[in-house]
């Protein structure tokens, strides 16, 4: 019975995992068919153009905040405490410090700069001193593969981000309301005005053009020995089960080989214990409230990040309560994950009812992966931004904004690789890349000459880090 | 076995998929009547209140695009939109919606209410200028049952 059991859950498995998993991938001698989808949204588009000015300048005539107040370019459009410590102390991203109107249940200043954590009332504004979360900021970079569902899109931490319709385009329509106002009135017109349909379309459009276009189509030729185990234990729907939730390392689950989209998981973060939120508010005696999740009052589920941005966009989870990719990947080993609905459901469906169980190694292993194919995003986008300044595609007033971004890109790059000890033969092509377009970032002179040097490098790190070539 | 596959991938789904996609409500309270982004003018109806019939909790508007009929449930949520006064919005009640005022309701399907099947309201924003409204607010008609009357009580539809 055991046995036909086991041959009965293999045989759901495989139907549940279309690709088959942990099999080792040969390297490919030809480019592979990119994944089916719609193709790329030109970021030179005069709407994306408009999106972008909107994004990193408008303020609403609120308090002083833009979007890229929290959601920074140079750090993938999302922010950390490491990055909040080097602003000076008038950046608008402090202004409950600054303004005496926000001082009080605005944000919470000492979370913000420890934790990055951000204030947000999803469950109502009645009572602002005790009902609250403090959220990290996501990154707004896949939008394009991350937040459809068949019951509409999924945004924010929860699926439930946008008010209105729910859409992306809505988003910013909250966003001023939560975090732009003058005063906690949030009068329109008096402390803040919303946006017009022309800035919530040039907004969405911004959104969508920024990072990635479509999923992967895993598994990679990577050349690595620990990032390619690493991508056999992630595909592997019995042993990492990673790709159940997270297909081809995107944000969206499939489910009995059906997909089902970006979907939310109660996956327990909120009862890890000594999180840095709890620990930081018993040292100053501030509580934080239990998040709850999707809907009002909460189901405790949040929705399912893409985890090819994940390595360089932490510290992760909706609470920021780990900070590396490593400990990420271990909390599913975790007490709180496999007695949380999603991991009991992961291990009723498992032969010794394990939900996932994987040894420090294979952590490691997995987490590797994580930074290869970041990396890889990294250089992608690096070529895509330094292609479309070649390429003369790019207004003069943003070709320097442009440069930063690709310089952060290459940065994470090093970041991610070197912070796993992962293709050390990769990091001087990064290194030599990184001076190039930091020369053509900070000056003009010669700096079509350093962006093109700077590309033959970046070519050179993908060539040490996968068997694909280079897009 | 293909059934039984089937059954178990469809159970999976199931339990892990736990949640649907809907729109945040709370920062709807701040947003002006009309201007819901991707509602109003698409799927939500502005007009003003006509008549209220306390003992269905149906309140009937009329607007340039005709005549919709609302029925307000525990779960409706009330926003008063003072942003023509300048003030700050607020939650509202029942008794807010007063013959007159300027109303925009989204119906929890979507669809507009027939008189004979009214659609429930999943929010109403209701407009407060200022000016007094046509006409009073109705009171509790007679033959008001207590459970009726609990529903009436200020606070009975906001959100606990």
């Amino acid at each position: 019975m055991a046995r036909r059991n086991a041959t009965f859950l293999a045989t759901a498995l495989a139907v549940i995992t279309p690709l088959g998993g942990c099999s080792s991938p040969e390297p490919a001698p030809a480019p592979r068919p990119p994944a089916p989808g719609p193709g790329p949204i030109d970021r030179n588009d005069d709407l994306v153009l408009r999106g972008e000015e909107i994004f990193f300048y408008e303020t609403f005539n609120g308090n002083g905040r833009t979007c890229g107040t929290c959601h920074r370019a140079e750090r993938n459009f999302t922010i950390d405490p490491a990055f909040i410590a080097t602003l000076p102390l008038d950046d608008p991203l402090f202004v409950a410090e600054l303004q005496p109107a926000l001082r009080e249940n605005f944000e919470k200043p000492v979370f913000m700069r420890d934790l990055g954590l951000i204030l947000e009332n999803q469950d109502g504004f009645d009572d602002l001193e005790n009902n609250f979360n403090l959220r990290g900021v996501p990154h707004v970079l896949a939008q394009r593969s991350s937040i459809d569902s068949p019951d509409g899109p999924r945004t924010g931490w929860s699926g439930d981000g946008s008010p209105g319709d729910g859409s992306l385009r809505s988003f910013a329509t909250g966003a001023v309301i939560q975090h732009f106002p003058k005063t906690l009135g949030r009068v329109a017109g008096v402390d803040f005005r919303l946006p017009t349909d022309e800035e919530l379309d040039a907004l969405e459009a911004f959104m969508l053009s920024l990072g990635r276009q479509r999923d992967l189509v895993l598994p990679l030729p990577l050349k690595g020995v620990v990032a390619r185990r690493g991508q056999d234990i992630f595909l592997d729907d019995t042993l990492g089960k990673c790709n159940i939730c997270h297909q081809n390392a995107g944000a969206n689950a499939v489910l009995g080989g059906v997909s089902a989209g970006n979907a939310n998981f109660n996956t327990g973060v909120e009862d890890l214990v000594d999180q840095p939120q709890d620990l930081i508010g018993q040292l100053v005696g501030q509580s934080v409230p239990d998040d709850d999740g999707f809907g009002t009052p909460g189901d405790g589920t949040f929705n399912t990040p893409p985890l090819v941005e994940a390595a360089d966009t932490g510290p992760f989870f909706h609470n920021n309560s780990i900070e590396t990719i490593e400990g990420a990947v271990a909390f599913y080993n975790s007490e709180a994950f496999n007695t949380s609905p999603a991991g009991l459901t992961l291990a009723s469906f498992d032969p010794n009812n394990v939900g996932i169980d994987l040894e420090p190694t294979q952590v490691i292993a997995v987490a590797g992966f994580l930074r290869v194919i970041n990396a890889l995003e990294n250089l992608r986008e690096t070529m895509a931004l330094l292609d479309d300044l070649l390429q003369r595609r790019v207004p003069n007033r943003l070709i320097e904004r442009r440069l930063v971004r690709a310089l952060a890109e290459t940065r994470d790059a090093i970041r991610v690789l070197e912070g796993g000890g992962l293709h050390p033969e990769a990091l001087p092509h990064l290194r030599t890349a990184e001076g190039l377009i930091e020369q053509a970032a900070t000056s003009s002179f010669e700096r079509r000459r350093n962006m093109g040097m700077a590309v033959p490098q970046l070519i050179g790190a993908w060539r040490e880090l996968t068997e694909d070539p280079p897009p | 076995m293909t059934t039984r596959v089937l059954i178990v991938a469809a159970l999976m789904l199931a339990a892990l998929s736990t949640a649907p996609a809907h729109a945040q409500k709370a920062t709807e309270l701040y947003i002006p009547l009309g201007q819901s982004p991707g509602l109003s003018g698409r799927v939500t109806f502005v007009g003003r209140i006509e008549s209220i019939d306390a003992h269905s909790m149906i309140v009937t508007l009329r607007g340039p695009d005709g005549r919709a009929f609302a029925k307000l449930s525990a779960a409706s949520q009330i926003y008063i939109d003072r942003t023509p006064m300048g003030r700050s919005c607020r939650y509202g009640f029942a008794e807010d919606c007063q013959v007159g005022r300027l109303c925009e309701i989204k119906f929890t399907d979507n669809k507009l209410g027939r008189r004979d099947a009214p659609s429930v309201v999943e929010w109403a924003k209701i407009r407060m200028d200022g000016r007094r409204t046509q006409a009073p607010a109705p009171a509790p008609p007679v033959g008001f049952v207590p459970a009726m009357a609990m529903m009436w009580e200020p606070g009975f539809f906001v959100r606990g």
